[in-house]
């Protein structure tokens, strides 16, 4: 695991670098903030699910623009933890912090059953990521559900037949992939309409 | 009773849709009726408003985002649509007419658990072309196919909603001295250039200077017109206003757009301007007081979906505008709106509605000419339909001795679809289905020849119909026609026109 300190502003900001690379804009990370808070628009589900910590402006910006949402950010570095919380005590509340060092982490945790309760949003701040770029998409794609252990996590109910799918590049899956796979599963009728219907939305 | 119509398609259908919604409203004046459309047209509301009691609105575009962008959970939008399925379960409808008829609205339907009128999936499979309208409406109105209807009657028929008829005669004097112009279309290929339509805007000015002429345009449409037009003549507006321009304004100039639409539903006069894949037999504007200036080019009309083949667009290059004037000045001189089918179209309609319908065909009355022209094109048709029962005969004979089907066995049949397809005569598709049969893939001969059979049986029943339709004919009285050739002067005597020959025949002093 890579070594992050933190260093002071000019506005008095503790800004974490992990080695020599900054996690968030030096000279105006509160702005930088609010420009990738407000590039969603309104978001789609209530709970939102932010991958990459970072020094938190992202997270305290996006909290801000929408009182009325959840927020569960993933990060796999436990030392930023103290410094946001020290930094944006207001929003403790509302915002959960979950450390995943590995998958199993994350997919085993109680916040992942919500998560995919709530099919919720996921968003990533990659400014934020340093030099954790492998294991924060990873844990980015278990969060949207497009990796193949989160759809057996997700589908465990529906009786997929997973056997079906091809696992070659599962990295980010898309519906059209699992589509095969729903068409040979003993699943329920309806639902298999539905994805169908889906399906064709798919189509060009 | 709770009727749900469904109408996920685009806004000028949307619009085209509304005589069947006028339909369905007079036909339950107490229901209570909702509609399902594409919430990217929830302007429309002011459209339908007094048609439709509640508005479901089905979100396309968010679901499209939740299934291609990877923010979104993987099942975000199975889960949106199951809880709107739900939703829309929780109605109770007693009836759902579905008004889209696409593999995605079938699905949706289905899974309502109620009536529906129109394609639906349920049990595995889709169901709802039991009829032939709707078999009609499947073949010819989802691709390419030529049709003798249009969409509103098509789908009115085949969902057995009465449509009704906008008024006959047009009120002039309510209107104001505006022309408007729609420029843009929602498609390149049915684009006029904007080039022309300032020609035409400038030679407009000259002749009528009482008139006031001002371009419709969206907000997104602005830029691009104003490198043509300048702002004072632009209308920028929503649907609403848009709709409240054309309730004032004496005519409409546009191309095939959901503002052609909303004009013929509004009752505005209008020009319209068809080009590209624009199929003026389909979906020209649904109001009598309309004026088609149909592109020369024999390539229209072309594919929906695909491009413009050609190097450059031969189909707007062609249509003048000279000849958008002519149309604009009879509009504006109150000429009798144009007829849209010729007899002997007519015919050819109600030998087909009579067919689709099930019903006997109409008493029509025709001149002796279409008459006669009817009367031979069936000697045409009744010769193929011999032709190719005749090659069918060989081809199943051969195949019930040999066991087996050679390309050569058919090649009778195969020659007399190339002569129907070069001949240009079967504008109406009596033979389609026996080309289809010819060229849709097969799993084995029974399958094939079956088929055959089935599409020969119908073109039998079809032409023995139009058979019949010819001899129900009544013929026009022809006296009007000897009036229409003016005033003749006599001679003296009053027997014989001045200038006729005198010479005495010899062969009748014998006689």
């Amino acid at each position: 695991m890579t070594q992050i300190h933190f260093s002071q502003n000019c506005q008095d900001f503790l800004i974490p670098y992990e080695e020599k690379k900054n996690l968030c804009s030096v000279s105006d990370p509160q702005g930088e903030g609010l420009r990738w808070a407000y590039s969603f628009g309104s978001l789609p589900t209530k709970h939102i699910v932010i991958v990459g910590l970072g020094a938190g402006f992202h997270v305290a910006a996006l909290a801000d623009i929408h009182p009325d949402i959840r927020i569960t950010v993933i990060d796999n570095r436990e030392s930023l933890v103290p410094i946001f919380k020290a930094q944006f005590e207001d929003i403790q509340d509302r915002v959960e912090i979950l450390i995943a060092q590995e998958s199993r982490d994350l997919l085993q945790s109680d916040l992942y059953k919500e998560i995919v309760e709530n099919r919720s949003f996921v968003l990533s701040f990659f400014e934020s990521w340093g030099y954790q770029e492998e294991v924060l998409s990873t844990l980015f794609a278990h969060a949207t559900g497009r990796t193949l252990e989160s759809v057996r996590f997700h589908l465990s109910e529906m009786n997929m037949n997973l056997k079906a799918m091809n696992t070659a590049s599962l990295e980010l899956m898309t519906l059209p992939e699992l589509l095969p796979a729903i068409e040979s599963s003993d699943m329920n009728v309806d639902s298999k309409q539905i994805f169908k219907m889906l399906g064709e939305l798919t189509q060009p | 009773m709770k009727i749900l119509a469904v109408s996920l398609l685009r806004l000028g259908d949307l619009i085209q849709q509304i005589p069947l919604l006028k339909g369905l409203r007079a036909d339950y004046p107490e229901a209570e009726i909702h509609i399902l459309i594409n919430k990217q047209f929830f302007q429309s509301r002011v459209l339908l408003g007094n048609l439709v009691d509640k508005f479901h609105f089905f979100d396309r575009e968010e679901l499209q985002k939740g299934l291609g962008e990877a923010s979104y959970n993987i099942f975000w939008s199975y889960t949106e649509v199951e809880k709107q399925i739900a939703e829309l379960k929780a109605q109770s409808y007693d009836q759902i007419y579905n008004l889209t008829h696409t593999r995605l609205s079938a699905y949706l339907v289905g899974l309502i658990k109620a009536p529906v009128r129109g394609l639906r999936y349920d049990q595995g499979r889709f169901q709802g072309l039991e009829s032939r309208w709707m078999r009609y409406f499947n073949e010819r109105f989802s691709g390419t196919g030529q049709s003798i209807f249009h969409y509103v009657e098509a789908l009115g028929s085949a969902l057995d909603i009465a449509r009704v008829q906008p008024a006959a005669v047009f009120p002039w004097a309510k209107k104001e001295k505006l022309i408007l112009m729609q420029c843009l279309t929602s498609d390149i290929k049915k684009n006029w250039s904007l080039a022309k339509f300032q020609q035409l805007k400038k030679n407009l000015n000259e002749s009528l200077g009482d008139y006031r002429i001002k371009i419709l345009s969206a907000d997104f449409e602005r830029e691009s017109l104003l490198q043509v037009f300048s702002a004072e003549d632009l209308i920028v507006c929503d649907l609403s206003e848009a709709q409240e321009h054309l309730k004032r304004a004496c005519l409409l100039i546009t191309g095939d757009t959901s503002i052609k639409h909303l004009a013929a539903q509004v009752g505005t006069p209008l020009v319209e301007l068809v080009l590209g894949s624009s199929d003026f037999y389909k979906t020209r504007a649904f109001t009598p007081f309309a004026w088609a200036v149909r592109t020369p080019a024999a390539c229209a009309p072309c594919a929906h979906s695909s491009k413009c083949p050609k190097s450059s667009h031969v189909c707007a290059e062609e249509l003048t505008v000279e000849a958008a004037f002519t149309a604009v000045w009879n509009a504006l001189s109150q000429a009798p709106f144009p007829v849209v089918y010729s007899e002997s179209q007519e015919l050819e309609r109600a030998v087909w509605s009579a067919y689709l319908g099930q019903n006997s065909p109409a008493t029509l009355n025709i001149s002796g000419e279409t008459k006669t022209l009817a009367l031979q094109k069936q000697v045409v048709l009744d010769g193929m339909l011999e032709r190719i029962q005749k090659g069918f005969q060989e081809s199943s004979g051969k195949m019930a001795s040999e066991k087996k089907l050679e390309i050569q066995e058919i090649e009778n049949l195969i020659v007399c679809a190339q002569d129907i397809l070069k001949g240009g005569w079967d504008r109406e598709g009596y033979f389609i289905k026996f080309i289809e049969a010819l060229t849709v893939p097969f799993q084995n001969r029974n399958e094939f020849f079956q088929r055959l059979q089935n599409s020969l049986t119908e073109t039998s029943e079809l032409l023995s119909l139009r058979k019949d339709t010819i001899h129900r004919v009544t013929e026009k009285s022809q006296e009007g026609l000897y009036n229409a050739k003016g005033i003749e002067q006599l001679s003296n005597d009053r027997t014989s026109k001045v200038g006729a020959s005198s010479t005495r025949n010899t062969q009748d002093a014998d006689l």
